[in-house]
C-alpha cells in the first residue's frame, strides 16, 4: 500500500512544525529538565541510582541502630564482574559463581547493613539454601543475579540477559525444586536448581488473550505483571493479558489459563497454604481480589483497596495506601491497622513468620513490626541525604537543590524464616536486615 | 513507640565530569525536541517535564555507564521518552485516587492555556481523534520531528518497512478523510 502524498506530506510538515513552536512559545517547561546529578524524585531516584561508582559490597552491622560500623568490606566488582561468565545466549552451564567473601557482622546487631552500587527491585528469601536472592544492573553491559548469604556476607553472582526495563515490573521467585526465576518485562531467567547454569526466554510481544488496546494506545504492552511459582515452573500474569501462563522448567508454554478480561495484568500472584491461586488486578479503589481453586476455577472475586498483596496461609496482607499491613480473608471487609502510622501509595507489608506482619511507611520510613493491629517495635530507616542539586534557576543561572532529606524509599522488603526484615533502600543502595 | 537512631548513609559518588560535559551538549541540542515529543503525547505541561526530566535521567545513567547509541542520539532519546510514558501511564493507574493538593499548575487549573484555543492545537487534536494512537505517534516522529522511518521504527519497536506502513496508513486515514485536515 502506498498512500504517500507529497502534498499531504508537507502540509502535515507544516502544520506540525508550527505546532512545535507553538508549544515552545506558549507551554514550554518552567524548569531545566535535566542538569549533572539531578534527582528530584522518587521516580528520578532510580536513574540516579546508577551513578557511576567503584562498585563494592560494604557489609556492616550498628549496635542499637547506632551510626557505628563494625566492620567494612570492599570488593571491587570490577574483579567480581571480570569472573562472571557472559550472558548466555542458549542454557550454559557456569564453572562456579562468582563470589567474593566479607567478614560478618561482629555480633547478633539488631541491624546489619549490606551496600551494593545498584538498584535492586524485587528480592526473595530462599528458606532452603538461607539466601537472599535478587537481580541487578551493576553495569550498563550486565544485569546479574546476586545471591547474598546473610551469616558471611558472601555475594555471588550468575550473568543474566540485558534488559533495559529496569525495576517496577521486576519478580523474583524461588521454585519448588530451587531454581530461582526472575521476570523483567518480556524476559523470563531460570537458574537451574544446582545453581549451575542459568537459560532464559523472551516472550512474544503479542499474547493470546490480549484484551482491546493491549498493543496499541498509552499503556500498550504485554510485559510479565506478576509471577508465582507452581512446581518446577511459573505461572505468570501479563499486561492487558486475560489469562495467565504457565511455564514449565524448559522455559516453554505448558498452559493457559483464559480469565475474564477485568482480570488482565494482575500486579500480584500468589499461592495459598491449601493451594488455591491468589490474583490481584487493578489498584486502590480500583482493586480486584480474585481466588482461583487449584483446577483455576474461581472461587471469589471482591475489591480489596490496595496495590499488591503477599498472602499468608488463607490470608491476604495488602500493601499501599491507607490499608496497608492489613490482615483479612479473601471476601472479608479490610479495616485499617489500629496504630496511627502514616501509609502512603508505595508503603509495603510482608507477612512476618513468628505472626504479625511488617511494614514499612512510605511517608515516615519506618518499619513497624504490628501483631493484632498494635505496633510491638519499629525502626526508622535513616532518612535520605538532602541537598542534590535538582535543576538551574532560568531566571539567575543558580543551582536549585532540595534542602531537606527524605524518608528511605524502598520498593521491595522480605521477612526471613527468622523473622529479620529485609530491605532496600534505594536512595543509598542499600541492604539493611533488620531485626524488629 | 520510640524509634531507634538512623545508622549513617553511605557517601554519594562524584559523577564522572568528562562523560556530563558530552552529555550536556546532547542534552542542548535535543531537550527541546524530546519536550515537544513528551507534550504531544501528555498533552500536560507538567507531566510533559516530568517525563521528559526522566527521559533524561535514564538517558544520562545508560550514557555514563557506556550505554550509548551507536548512530543518532535523537530516536535513542524518544525511544527512552516514550518507555517513560508508557511507565508512567501504568504507574498513574496506581496513584490516580490520591489528591494531589497544590501540585497542579494554577495557569493551566485556570482554564485553557493559550495554546488549548489554537488553531493548530485543535487540529492535533481532531487528527488524533480519527487516527490510532500510534499512527499519531508515527506522523509525529515523522513529521514533527523529521525521523527517518528507521528512526520512527526504533523508537516505536518496529521494523523500518512497518514504520513506513503505518505511516502510510495515517496518512490514507486523513485522505479520507478530509475534514481532519481543514
Amino acid at each position: 500500500m502506498n498512500n504517500d502524498d507529497p502534498t499531504l506530506e508537507s502540509e502535515l510538515r507544516s502544520r506540525f512544525r508550527r505546532l512545535g513552536m507553538a508549544i515552545d512559545r506558549t507551554a514550554s517547561p518552567k524548569r531545566p529538565l535535566w542538569t549533572p546529578g539531578s534527582a528530584s524524585s522518587r521516580h528520578h531516584a532510580r536513574a540516579t541510582a546508577y551513578r557511576p561508582t567503584s562498585g563494592r559490597v560494604r557489609v556492616a552491622g550498628s549496635i542499637g541502630g547506632g551510626t557505628a560500623i563494625v566492620s567494612v568490606l570492599v570488593i571491587l566488582f570490577a574483579t567480581l564482574v571480570a569472573r562472571t561468565s557472559p550472558v548466555p545466549s542458549a542454557p550454559a552451564a557456569l564453572s562456579s559463581p562468582s563470589a567474593a567473601a566479607a567478614t560478618p557482622a561482629a555480633s547478633a546487631n539488631p541491624v546489619t547493613t549490606f551496600h551494593l552500587s545498584a538498584p535492586v527491585w524485587a528480592m526473595t528469601f530462599d528458606a532452603k539454601r538461607s539466601l537472599l536472592w535478587f537481580p541487578f544492573a551493576p553495569s550498563a553491559t550486565q544485569n546479574q543475579l546476586g545471591a547474598l548469604d546473610p551469616l558471611t556476607g558472601k555475594l555471588s553472582t550468575w550473568a543474566i540477559p540485558v534488559t533495559d526495563y529496569d525495576g517496577v515490573t521486576t519478580q523474583i521467585a524461588v521454585g519448588d525444586d530451587g531454581a530461582i526465576w526472575v521476570a523483567e518485562n518480556y524476559t523470563l531467567v531460570r537458574l537451574d536448581p544446582t545453581l549451575k547454569s542459568v537459560t532464559s526466554s523472551v516472550l512474544p510481544y503479542k499474547a493470546v488473550g490480549s484484551v482491546p488496546g493491549a498493543l496499541s494506545g498509552p499503556t500498550e504492552g504485554t510485559g510479565i505483571s506478576s509471577m508465582t511459582t507452581q512446581g518446577d515452573g511459573v505461572i505468570i500474569g501479563r499486561f492487558d493479558v486475560g489469562g495467565l501462563t504457565t511455564i514449565g522448567p524448559s522455559l516453554a508454554t505448558t498452559g493457559y489459563v483464559p480469565l475474564p478480561s477485568a482480570l488482565a495484568g494482575p500486579t500480584s500472584l500468589a499461592r495459598g497454604s491449601d493451594g488455591a491461586l491468589y490474583l490481584f488486578s487493578g489498584a486502590f479503589s480500583t482493586g480486584v481480589l480474585t481466588v482461583l481453586n487449584p483446577d483455576y476455577s474461581i472461587r471469589s472475586t471482591a475489591p480489596l483497596n490496595a496495590a499488591s498483596i503477599r498472602v499468608d496461609g488463607s490470608e491476604i496482607v495488602t500493601s499501599g495506601g491507607p490499608y496497608s499491613g492489613s490482615r483479612s480473608a479473601p471476601g472479608q471487609t479490610v479495616s485499617k491497622i489500629q496504630a496511627s502510622i502514616p501509609l502512603g501509595p508505595y508503603s509495603l507489608a510482608v507477612p512476618d513468620p513468628r505472626g504479625g506482619q511488617t511494614l514499612y511507611s512510605d511517608l515516615d520510613g519506618g518499619l513497624y513490626r504490628v501483631v493484632n493491629d498494635v505496633v510491638v517495635n519499629a525502626y526508622q530507616l535513616p532518612r535520605s541525604p538532602g541537598g542534590h542539586i535538582i535543576g538551574v534557576q532560568l531566571a539567575t543561572s543558580q543551582p536549585m537543590q532540595t534542602v531537606a532529606s527524605r524518608p528511605a524509599d524502598i520498593y521491595t522488603m522480605v521477612d526471613d524464616p527468622s523473622g529479620t526484615t529485609w530491605c532496600f533502600v534505594m536512595a543509598t543502595e542499600t541492604f539493611y536486615a533488620v531485626v524488629l | 513507640m520510640h524509634i531507634g537512631d538512623p545508622t549513617s548513609a553511605p557517601e554519594a559518588e562524584e559523577a564522572d565530569t568528562t562523560s556530563d560535559d558530552a552529555f550536556a551538549l546532547v542534552y542542548a541540542s535535543s531537550w527541546v525536541h524530546v519536550y515537544r515529543y513528551a507534550y504531544l503525547l501528555m498533552r500536560h505541561r507538567e507531566n510533559a517535564e516530568d517525563a521528559a526530566a526522566e527521559a533524561f535521567e535514564r538517558a544520562y545513567s545508560a550514557w555514563s555507564r557506556g550505554r550509548r547509541p551507536s548512530a543518532e542520539t535523537l530516536p535513542w532519546l524518544l525511544l527512552i521518552t516514550r518507555r517513560v510514558i508508557i511507565d508512567r501511564e501504568r504507574r498513574s493507574r496506581l496513584i490516580r485516587w490520591i489528591p494531589l493538593p497544590g501540585l497542579s499548575d494554577p495557569a493551566e487549573a485556570s482554564g485553557p492555556s493559550l495554546l488549548d484555543k489554537s488553531e493548530l492545537w485543535l487540529w492535533f487534536q481532531q487528527i488524533s481523534r480519527v487516527l490510532s494512537p500510534k499512527q499519531r505517534d508515527a506522523l509525529i516522529l515523522r513529521f514533527q520531528l523529521d525521523l527517518s522511518y528507521e528512526g520512527v521504527g526504533l523508537v516505536m519497536a518496529l521494523s523500518p518497512a512497518n514504520a513506513r506502513t503505518l505511516v502510510s496508513r495515517a496518512l490514507a486515514e486523513l485522505k479520507r478523510r478530509p475534514e481532519s485536515m481543514r
